[in-house]
């Protein structure tokens, strides 16, 4: 089931209604509820994924008992392993099998000896990559004696198949979000209100930004051999804008409908386009798969704490893991290597955490140092999602070679640029309020909050522009992932 | 239920009332406004008997032939963007409403063998569906609401447009004239030409998925209409070099091979093919592969002379010996 659709309307306030119907019958109905709603969220897309995710959730859940419980080190790492094989296995068959088995015909056809090996046409399922973590996390904490195992297999399930963030996150970690399943959740008004706004901007960012960009950058990668360096900007730029509105759009519902329920989950976009150099930019963007990879990678790994040589090895190794965790697509591998070569300088330098704080503070305006700064982290982000947009990477190549070519705007580019107009203004749009709101959580949180009439008055005009702009069901870039 | 849950689902019903009612206003509002699918919907129930000539196409035909030149008792039901595929569904749904029909004549061009409606303008769907009642315009798979709303099933672009035209005097652009064709009357300029040159030609080219269900189809709908005893007349409509100039050869090779297709599968069927325009000048267009009024008058004369030379009984007389890209000069 998608956000953006008629059904999840439907969906959200019967579940809603039910959640906190039976709260009298206490915490375990409420926790039914939310499994039995999840299950439906998802199997809405193939009943079949039902069993891997239930499979999933089982298996960590024994596995996390028996890591607590045995006594002897090695018992212990055993179980962690076989969580960590059985879980990536998976992860691996579903998602990277074809991948693999193309990479070594590859290999094989360089030395001569052409190999033919067969891929099998599996069904990727939605948030595999997503959930996947989630599971892994709980296992790997309970090994690091950072948390116990869940004694309630109930609220165990309802933790995994969490429908707000079952599919594209935030990836939470047990630790934060388990407990929730296990304590009385009292409703919030305040909460749920701020939450429903966060929905209406999060719609508002995928539905009216991320799908109006969509259209005219399929059509600008689709033909950029024909095109000339000025659309072939705009296509980068309005690609970076995409990617952004739609993966933060999600996380912006994923959060305020959590909120509706009682349950907090962690910021997964902290206005990413507003940072001035690319580290601020990481500790910004999708922060859930950032700290993850920092605290299950980096950190074991030595993080930055290791000599030299190890520090540039570790994050390399974290930003290509990154790269590959989303997709089975050399062009994504090359996205995470060329983050890492825009962030180790900044590492090495120390200059890594310059920019703690939100651009401008206590200014209206960031000052033309900031604004150059925050234009040139955008610069070289949008040049490296060109790589993780592109089909491959030689088509991405000859697009970013195009592009550095002074070339006459041919009939293309202006039929393009005439189209670009809406999709242009939505971004501005979009960007200008997130800018108002860079101290608080979410686009409108406190936006016009002495107004009570323009408040609303500029939340009917959202509600206008997500149907003005509706084009149908459209999915979310990260469910693939 | 505690008293704050209570506070918030009537704070968020008293928010939403209005949106709903503005829903369901613009439902019944774009439900009753007449357009040309409602208006067509209607003549052909109410005046059928009167027709003998019925036109369907795409654009290119719904601006390009007029259908009072042809005769007093043709009427257009072209609509833009209409796929074959769509035109073989009003022939069915309406063959009770249309006892005197003669002939009928399709329009042949890269859109209509190319394009479905579901590609190119999805929101005609659902147009086609309430308005024009046309039965399965409407995919199975549509949601329920999808199909008991044309606000969700179209969206809100198409209906505010429609909304704007009838409240700008734009009628022309949602209303079709009165035999159902439409008017164009501005003359293209030479940036007009290049620029929907392109961009019609490209879209035009994007979709060839469905090209052998058309013609399959369309031979099953030709064999019925001759059995009807039912003259059919294929027509490509003039286009300007703008345009074809951005057809690959590739998409010229697949349409001459499908209308190769379609013409020996229908032997007792005409065709006329006036793509390469030979005749028309530029001011006889309102774009790269539309004429405009002056030009659909002046080619839908050029239309019924030639019809006229063909014999009733003669089948393919328009079809070269070498070939289908025969010229009507």
């Amino acid at each position: 089931m998608l956000f953006n659709s008629i059904e999840f309307c439907l969906f959200l306030p019967i579940v809603f209604l039910l959640f906190w119907g039976v709260k009298p019958a206490g915490l375990k109905a409420q926790n039914w509820v939310l499994l039995a709603s999840s299950y439906v969220f998802y199997g809405w897309w193939d009943v079949r994924f039902l069993g891997l995710i239930a499979f999933s959730s089982i298996l960590d859940f024994t596995i996390g008992k028996q890591i607590f419980a045995a006594e002897d080190q090695r018992k212990r790492k055993l179980w962690l392993i076989v969580s960590l094989g059985v879980n990536l296995g998976l992860l691996a068959t579903f998602k990277y099998y074809n991948f693999f088995i193309e990479s070594i015909s590859d290999a094989f056809s360089l030395f001569g000896d052409p190999m033919h090996l067969s891929g099998i046409e599996f069904i990727l399922p939605v948030g595999i990559s997503f959930y996947t973590f989630q599971t892994l996390s709980y296992s790997i904490d309970i090994y690091n004696k950072k948390i116990e195992p869940s004694d309630d297999l109930l609220s165990f399930l309802a933790f995994v198949s969490f429908f707000p963030q079952l599919v594209a996150g935030p990836i939470e970690r047990a630790s934060q979000l388990l407990p929730q399943f296990k304590t009385e959740r009292n409703f919030n008004l305040s909460e749920a209100i701020d939450g429903s706004k966060q929905m209406i901007w999060g719609l508002f960012k995928k539905v009216a930004v991320a799908d109006t960009c969509a259209t005219l950058v399929n059509e600008i990668f689709n033909q950029s051999e024909s095109l000339s360096s000025v659309s072939l900007v705009l296509g980068a730029i309005l690609f970076s804008i995409q990617i952004y509105g739609d993966f933060s759009g999600y996380s912006d519902i994923a959060i305020g409908c959590a909120r509706l329920f009682g349950i907090n989950l962690m910021r997964n976009f902290a206005f990413p386009y507003l940072s001035r150099d690319i580290a601020e930019f990481w500790r910004r963007w999708h922060i859930s798969l950032s700290t993850w990879f920092r605290d299950y990678v980096y950190i074991p790994l030595g993080g930055s704490r290791a000599s030299l040589p190890r520090v540039v090895a570790n994050t390399f190794i974290i930003f290509v893991l990154s790269g590959f965790w989303h997709g089975a697509n050399w062009t994504f591998i090359f996205w995470g290597f060329l983050n890492a070569l825009y962030f180790l300088p900044l590492l090495l330098l120390k200059r890594n955490r310059l920019h703690t704080n939100v651009v401008a503070e206590n200014t209206l305006l960031p000052s033309i140092k900031e604004a150059a700064q925050i234009i040139s982290t955008f610069a070289i982000t949008a040049l490296a999602w060109i790589f993780f947009r592109a089909e491959n990477l030689s088509q991405a190549y000859h697009y970013i070679a195009r592009m550095c070519t002074v070339h006459k705007l041919s009939i293309i580019d202006q039929s393009i640029l005439a189209k670009a107009a809406p999709a242009i203004g939505l971004c501005v749009f979009m960007y200008c309020i997130e800018f108002i709101q860079r101290k608080e959580n979410h686009g409108i949180e406190s936006l016009f909050s002495k107004n009570k009439v323009i408040r609303h008055l500029f939340y009917y005009f959202l509600i206008f522009l997500i149907g003005y702009f509706s084009n149908g069901k459209t999915e979310f870039i990260y469910f693939q992932f | 239920m505690n008293n704050f849950i209570l506070r918030y689902i009537s704070k968020v019903v008293v928010f939403f009332a209005p949106v709903f009612l503005v829903i369901i206003l613009l439902e019944i509002t774009a439900r009753n406004m007449e357009d040309s699918f409602s208006f067509k919907h209607k003549f052909l129930i109410e005046k059928g008997t009167s027709i003998n000539t019925l036109i369907l196409g795409n654009s290119h035909a719904y601006y390009g032939i007029e259908p009072s030149i042809l005769n007093d008792s043709a009427f257009s039901m072209a609509m833009p963007s209409q796929d074959l595929l769509t035109d073989f569904k009003i022939l069915e749904s309406f063959s009770t409403s249309l006892p005197n029909l003669n002939t009928v004549i399709f329009n042949l061009s890269v859109s209509s063998l190319f394009l479905s409606v579901e590609n190119e303008a999805r929101w005609r769907k659902a147009y086609y569906h309430f308005k024009m009642h046309l039965p399965d315009a409407l995919p199975s798979s549509e949601s329920f609401f999808s199909r008991n709303s044309l606000l969700f099933s179209a969206g809100l672009k198409p209906v505010l447009k429609s909304f704007q035209y009838k409240l700008s005097g734009q009628n022309q652009k949602a209303m079709c004239l009165p035999k159902g064709n439409g008017l164009y009357f501005q003359e293209a300029t030479i940036s007009i030409l290049e620029r929907t040159g392109f961009d019609a030609a490209t879209r035009h080219q994007k979709d060839t998925s469905e090209m052998t269900t058309i013609i399959n189809q369309l031979s099953l709908v030709v064999d019925s209409l001759i059995q009807k005893k039912i003259r059919v007349v294929f027509v490509s409509t003039p286009v300007t070099d703008y345009y074809s100039k951005w057809i690959s050869s590739q998409t010229s090779l697949k349409i001459n091979s499908a209308l190769e297709k379609i013409i020996t599968d229908n032997p007792s069927c005409i065709y006329l093919n006036y793509r390469d325009n030979l005749r028309l000048p530029i001011l006889f267009f309102t774009d790269a592969d539309h004429l405009n009024n002056n030009g659909s008058l002046e080619f839908s004369r050029i239309l019924l002379e030639d019809l006229k030379k063909i014999p009733p009984s003669n089948s393919n007389p328009r079809i070269s010996p070498n070939g289908l890209m025969h010229q009507q000069r």
